[in-house]
């Protein structure tokens, strides 16, 4: 399923002193099987953007659409389109509230009117897909597991109303290097059953690694959208943004300043590996 | 004499019940006056724990901690261990006790019985020393994590304590907020001579500290200076992430690349690769 | 959203702003008991006046020392209602009967009193709030109760409760926000269905709101002994109110108007009163 966002507007407290506008006619389209990346500081605007795609945010101006779906009208099938947009909260773990672990991930489906062995399927089968075993953890509090784990249940608390699109806003926020690397290959073998990814980082290597596309965005404009490599190969615009390099990129940027011809905006380390294997067996 | 010494310190929370865990197991190590150590491990690795014992807030369960000849059991000592030890936790939020920030950082000078115009010169040298003095009249809420991190820092900068501990402060913060945590950590220790103890994972930050301890599973893996970077492998299995110069160093060598082991800063990388390629 | 943390604190500079929290606080107090003495118009037409003169001074717009009036306009109503229609008079004033209801001059004069009152009641203390920040107020309150410590009284824990409840608000209330966003994201249901259903329908806000509340508890209580905090024992402060002579005028002003009124009430010299003074 793709979204479709035509010069949204959006201004927060209208007509009181704190009046704050934070999106400014934002026009973009996520396609279906994306790995869309949004990236800037905070306060340029990311969350109300992404807030609007399963409407927890109401269009003030602007159009979107979710498939063929349009979010602007005041009434609309708020479950639905909910439950097709997955949204994954920074710091998913603080909204567990239920008895059991299970209940809590299928706290969704029964928001959706679902059977209670279509709920306890779902919640199994979403369990299974964070990699927990179901039958150790189903019926744990879920306030006693650790950091990771409650993340994880987490998610699969969105994965068990089967969206088609995920969103996520920094999944690997507090997260130590062996965690942040887990949730990241947990998102992309979730992909294979919801094919669209969007992600809202401030780590650049995990933008770089992982979308096909990145969103730039500052004090609620969008600068465009890019390839990682063709973003990162744009020294002065990031400069500019105040937005930090892939460590990866900023490494290669140094080796081609000093004369090693190798490619612009590399941001993976195996493929600058090979450049300079390349460049020093030449 | 160190101003902290752990000496064989083992802690388990929930001792004596069913949840008894065990968090460090037997733990050395000791920070003199003026250095700059970075304590890292995964998470559950026992590092929040090492903060908690530093300055008494937790007791260990065996084993002693020492701060400046003090034994944080001894509860007649507590609060001159508090004056020398200052922490500064994780989540920004959770730390402040006023609505004000000026009122804020008084707070610990406030505790310990200063004059009034004390306080408020240690208020404002502390608010200075973090790059703040401009907020001080008004409220944390609409501050930045890194902004309200810094005041947290000058929370604790105001009682003067001889050593700071960051534990974690910068893990919820985005990259522009870590930057700015480093850069005042870096100065007090460098201009202050406030000896730092900063925990944490990231360990681009590590690799500013003048030396590096590595926990896992409650126990001290490695302790030492640059050249732990060379035991990548190590580093690895103890759930670490290499500096990213390190990484492709060490991919490099594993491929026959003749390149020294424990590069760790991308301008070493990029050196020993430009020599290389005047070679051939 | 706004700060919560500064009540309705209204923020300019005045001489009212200025004062030290407690002479506002004893002013209000004052204020309050000068208030119970009156019962003619006079006396109520010269609290009113002074009253004006004061939010005149304090720069703070009349309308906003009116919207206090909103939240007891109802008790107000009913108040007038009642003490009108049950108001048991002389048979020589009434104005109007039938069947068993019964209406009198002075019953009309009553209530109205009563009602003025309230009003002014209602609105001495909300300028107090408009120009002390709850902080401020914590502590002039804090400084009057000193004395209270004597008989045991835990006023030190009792200020710092209250100053920490106003620091959190602010920061429940965002947590609160972003909780209902992410059970929403959840498709749960907030605005519909019964009372019943609906308080059934917060749980998953408010669990998740206590269990990070206690955590936010622990946390803070850890950095606050980090900062060496012990209760009131041998803490001292970096903002030492002041009484300046402004002060002191003002409360001189106030005991003034206070012994005006009890003149006013009690008939220049009732003799009741003077046995009382000797």
């Amino acid at each position: 399923m793709s979204i479709k966002v035509e010069n949204l507007k959006y201004v927060y407290s209208k007509k009181t002193p704190f009046e704050k506008v934070a999106l400014d006619g934002v026009t973009m389209e996520i396609e279906d099987g994306d790995f869309f990346g949004i990236i800037g500081h905070t306060g340029s605007g990311k969350s109300t953007l992404v807030t609007h795609f399963n409407a927890l945010t109401r269009v003030q101006s602007g159009k979107i659409y979710l498939g063929e779906t349009d979010l602007t009208p005041k009434k609309i099938d708020f479950k639905k389109v909910r439950s097709t947009v997955g949204m994954v909260f920074q710091y998913p773990e603080y909204q567990l509230f239920d008895k059991t672990v299970e209940d809590d991930v299928a706290f969704g489906c029964k928001n959706l009117g679902l059977s209670k062995e279509e709920c306890s399927q779902r919640a199994r089968q979403a369990i299974e897909l964070v990699g927990l075993d179901y039958e150790e953890i189903k019926d744990r509090s879920p306030f006693e597991l650790s950091g990771g784990q409650k993340r994880r249940v987490a998610l699969a608390g969105v994965l068990s109303m089967r969206p088609e699109i995920l969103v996520l806003d920094e999944p690997t926020a507090g997260l130590d290097p062996r965690g942040k690397r887990e949730i990241m290959e947990l998102i992309v073998s979730i992909r294979e059953s919801c094919p669209t990814t969007v992600m809202i980082s401030h780590n650049m290597d995990e933008v770089a690694g992982f979308c096909n596309k990145v969103a730039v965005m500052a004090e609620g404009k969008l600068y465009g959208v890019f390839s990682p490599s063709e973003l990162f190969s744009q020294k002065e615009l990031l400069e500019t943004l105040g937005l930090a390099m892939p460590k990866i990129t900023a490494l290669a940027e140094k080796l081609r300043e000093r004369g090693f011809d190798i490619a612009r905006g590399i941001v993976r380390p195996e493929v600058l590996v090979s450049e300079v294997e390349r460049v020093l067996s030449s | 004499m160190n101003l902290v010494e752990f000496q064989n310190v083992s802690f388990a929370y929930n001792k004596g019940y069913a949840s008894e865990t065990q968090a460090l197991d037997g733990v050395s190590f000791s920070v003199g006056e003026g250095e700059f150590v970075a304590l890292v491990g995964h998470n559950g690795s026992g590092k929040s724990t090492v903060a908690r014992l530093m300055n008494g807030l937790l007791e260990p369960t065996d084993g002693n901690v020492v701060i400046d000849g003090m034994e944080t059991t001894d509860r007649q000592k507590l609060f001159d261990i508090r004056k020398t030890v200052g922490v500064v936790f994780q989540n920004p939020d959770n730390q402040m006790v006023a609505s004000i920030i000026e009122d804020d950082v008084a707070f610990g000078p406030e505790n310990i019985g200063l004059d009034p115009t004390e306080i408020r010169e240690r208020v404002d040298w502390a608010l200075e020393c973090v790059g703040m003095s401009e907020h001080k009249k008004g409220t944390p809420f609409r501050l930045s994590g890194g902004q309200k991190q810094r005041i947290a820092i000058a929370g604790i900068l105001a009682l003067k304590p001889r050593v700071i501990v960051l534990d974690e402060s910068t893990a919820m913060l985005d990259p522009v907020g870590r930057e700015e945590i480093m850069n005042v950590v870096e100065k007090l220790n460098k201009e202050e001579k406030i000896t730092v103890v900063m925990i944490t994972h990231f360990m681009e930050e590590a690799l500013r500290a003048d030396r590096m301890i590595v926990l896992s599973g409650g126990k001290v893996l490695m302790d030492g200076g640059r050249e732990l970077f060379e035991r990548a492998d190590e580093l690895t299995a103890a759930g670490l992430d290499l500096p990213v110069a390190g990484d492709v160093a060490e991919r490099l060598r594993k491929d026959g690349v003749d390149l020294k082991a424990g590069i760790t800063e991308p301008d070493e990388l990029v050196e020993a690769l430009c020599q290389l390629k005047s070679r051939t | 959203m706004r700060d919560v943390s500064f009540g309705q604190y209204y923020p300019v500079s005045s001489p009212v702003h200025r004062l030290d929290p407690r002479t506002k606080l004893l002013a209000s107090i004052i204020y309050i008991v000068t208030l119970f003495f009156i019962n003619t118009f006079t006396g109520f037409g010269i609290m009113a006046l002074f009253l004006l003169i004061v939010v005149l001074l304090s720069r703070v717009p009349i309308g906003k020392v009116l919207r206090s009036v909103k939240a007891v306009l109802f008790l107000l109503i009913f108040t007038l209602i009642i003490s009108f229609f049950f108001y048991r008079g002389s048979p020589e004033n009434l104005i109007w009967e039938w069947g068993v209801i019964h209406l009198y001059w002075d019953g009309l004069w009553s209530s109205l009193k009563l009602c003025i009152r309230l009003l002014l009641l209602v609105m001495g203390p909300a300028l107090l709030t408009l120009t002390t920040t709850p902080v401020d107020l914590t502590n002039g309150l804090e400084s009057l109760l000193k004395p209270l410590a004597l008989i045991r009284l835990p006023v030190h824990t009792l200020a710092m409760i209250m100053s920490m409840a106003l620091r959190l608000i602010p920061t429940l209330m965002e947590e609160t926000d972003k909780i209902i966003s992410a059970q929403k994201a959840r498709c749960a249901e907030f605005e519909s269905g019964n009372i019943f259903k609906r308080a059934k329908a917060m749980l998953p806000v408010l669990i998740p709101l206590f269990v990070s509340s206690f955590r936010r508890a622990d946390e803070l209580a850890d950095a606050m002994d980090s900062r060496c905090y012990r209760g009131a024992k041998g803490r001292t402060r970096m903002k030492v109110l002041k009484m300046r002579v402004g002060d002191w005028l003002s409360l001189l002003f106030m005991a003034a108007l206070l012994t005006a009124m009890l003149f006013l009430r009690y008939n220049y010299f009732d003799w009741a009163f003077i046995a009382f003074l000797r």
